[in-house]
């Protein structure tokens, strides 16, 4: 990408920044998802009289097994540990889709509708530069928002269990592997879509909907959990992020060699 | 005898776009040399726009040959964009930006640091009128202004051509004036090439040098008026501001509004066979005047004839 192009991605980082509408639009899923539901069932399991055997038929079988040795005190932390390490990992996935797509849709079509892409086009700026940059800022600010969001959901998580005389949630691998790769190859493949979509979308909200490919297998992956049908090692989970960055970075490469003066 | 070959700013050769099963340009071809300032007048939907978007490499052509400066847009239309300057009705600039910060913008798109970005701007600015409205945001701009600013963006990088789609439509005629004004201006001052689409004649006639007339995708003809009036034989008229007593049929006055009168003009000896017989009848002639057909004469003549093309050189 030419370094005139850079231009354009301090640019539309700016009109992101100074849209109040559109930040408020990326940050309320985000803020619910990971602050307040999380908070809800935390409070939740901690105030009421929930006991394991209500999670009977989520829970894995070995823990089924030993239930009754645990303690009140340790069921309520076993429920609030699966719903951490189990449930809250996806919503981390979801974030950078709905950010992405938002942001993509905004950029691109957005600018093609109010004929101010049409004028970047008549800059010496090769159409496929124009591409990668808008690329570029989609992955910055949805990627930001993720790891800006996790570090403060760690935070306001860890006040309540603290509070609450809970154990201290703790991050491990598998948050490391879903924050850095699997996330950013949700966020490309969700903004090249949207992108690539933005050929036959008139509007902004059009293009967005194209997004709904990723968001579908990701809410399977939210009500198989749910329903204890998936059960993902950490080793899955780094070949299947790797081996989705790898497919990714080849749509991208494959979108931008096809983006012309029509999108 | 030295001759000298005029250098090419733009070149179309046989130049074909069809979109669905409508042709918009139908083969067509000229050449607009170095410091022209070439009007390219046709109604709309006569294919105006999208030779403009053709010679940015926005569109491809189906057929044919077009070049910008020696550079053939399709295959390097980013190089294209360094050396042109364009201006069309669709491509807008950041509403939630200021005047002064859309230009700043763009000129570090045209790879101006800081500095020069912002000394480019301001001169650009005072150029087309604006410099007092440039840290309004673009929000609150009249379409005239909106105008302006955009023929500023235009002149960002000094372009020697300058490729204009209808600068002067939907603006009021002291607007549109002021528009034409620069253009001349920034034309003389860079010694710079215009070519100029529109369907607004009487702007065009301000300040082109030469014409192509389009209708339907097709060249009507080609080169500069005055050869184009002698060649197609267009009338001149004879317009009299006089008290005529007798009847003066056999000259074939048309009474105009008040004292005037117009006649098809033969020849010079009619002017003065005219005046004597007014005088000698009784009357008083208080003016004559010779006036050749304007732009807008010749082109609804030729549009509407739809004749073969023809070029002037």
């Amino acid at each position: 990408m030419s370094n005139l192009a850079n231009e354009i991605v301090k640019k539309d980082i700016f009109s992101v920044l100074g849209n109040k509408r559109l930040i408020c639009l990326i940050s309320l899923v985000p803020v619910i998802l990971t602050l307040v539901m999380p908070s809800i069932l935390i409070i939740y399991v901690a105030k009421s009289n929930i006991e394991l055997d209500r999670f009977y038929s989520v829970l894995k079988q070995p823990i089924i097994d030993s239930m009754e040795n645990f303690t009140k005190y340790e069921q309520k932390e076993l429920i609030i540990a699966f719903f951490i390490d189990n449930i809250l990992p996806i919503f981390f996935l979801l974030i950078p889709t709905m950010s992405s797509s938002i942001i993509s849709a905004n950029s691109f079509v957005g600018e093609k509708e109010k004929g101010t892409l049409e004028t970047l086009y008549l800059s010496p700026i090769k159409v496929q530069d124009i591409f990668i940059a808008k690329v570029k800022v989609s992955i910055i600010f949805s990627m930001a928002l993720n790891i800006i969001v996790f570090f403060v959901m760690c935070i306001e998580l860890n006040i309540l269990l603290s509070v609450l005389g809970f154990q201290y949630f703790v991050p491990g691998v598998r948050w490391g592997i879903l924050l850095l790769i699997t996330s950013l190859a949700i966020t490309i493949l969700s903004t090249t879509f949207v992108i690539k979509s933005s050929k036959k979308s008139e509007t902004a909200e059009e293009a967005q909907q194209s997004a709904v490919f990723i968001i579908l297998p990701i809410m399977a992956l939210v009500v198989g959990q749910f329903a204890g049908l998936i059960f993902i090692s950490d080793l899955l989970v780094i070949v299947v992020s790797l081996v989705l960055l790898i497919f990714s970075l080849a749509m991208l490469i494959r979108a931008s060699s096809k983006v012309d003066y029509n999108c | 005898m030295k001759y000298l070959q005029k250098e090419k700013s733009i070149e179309v050769k046989n130049l074909v776009k069809q979109f669905d099963r409508k042709v918009v340009l139908n083969g067509i071809s000229f050449e607009v040399n170095k410091g022209e300032i070439y009007g390219f007048l046709g109604p709309n939907g006569a294919g105006k726009t999208t030779l403009v978007k053709i010679l940015n490499g926005l569109i491809k052509p189906d057929e044919g040959y077009v070049e910008v400066f020696g550079i053939s847009p399709v295959k390097y239309p980013d190089k294209v964009h360094a050396k042109i300057g364009t201006l069309t009705e669709t491509a807008n600039m950041y509403k939630y930006l200021t005047g002064l910060e859309n230009l700043m913008f763009f000129s570090k798109i045209f790879g101006m640091n800081d500095m020069q970005a912002k000394e480019r701007s301001l001169e650009v600015l005072k150029m087309v009128d604006m410099y007092d409205e440039k840290d309004k945001k673009i929000e609150f701009y009249s379409t005239g202004m909106e105008k302006r600013l955009s023929l500023a963006r235009t002149f960002l990088h000094s372009p020697k051509i300058v490729i204009l789609d209808e600068p002067t439509t939907g603006l009021d005629p002291e607007s549109a004036k002021n528009i034409n004004v620069a253009i001349k201006r920034y034309a003389e001052e860079n010694e710079a090439t215009v070519f100029l689409c529109t369907h607004q004649l009487r702007y065009a006639q301000d300040i082109c040098t030469k014409y192509a007339f389009i209708n339907n995708g097709n060249i009507i003809c080609i080169g500069e008026l005055g050869d184009i009036i002698k060649k197609y034989k267009f009338d001149k008229f004879i317009y009299i501001e006089a008290e005529i007593n007798h009847n003066l049929e056999e000259f074939n006055l048309t009474k105009l509004n008040g004292n005037e009168y117009r006649v098809i003009m033969k020849d010079k000896e009619q002017v003065s066979k005219i005046v004597e017989r007014i005088v000698l009848s009784g009357g008083k002639v208080y003016s004559v005047r010779i006036l050749e057909p304007s732009l807008e004469d010749v082109y609804f003549k030729l549009i509407k004839r739809g004749g073969a093309y023809e070029q002037f050189s």
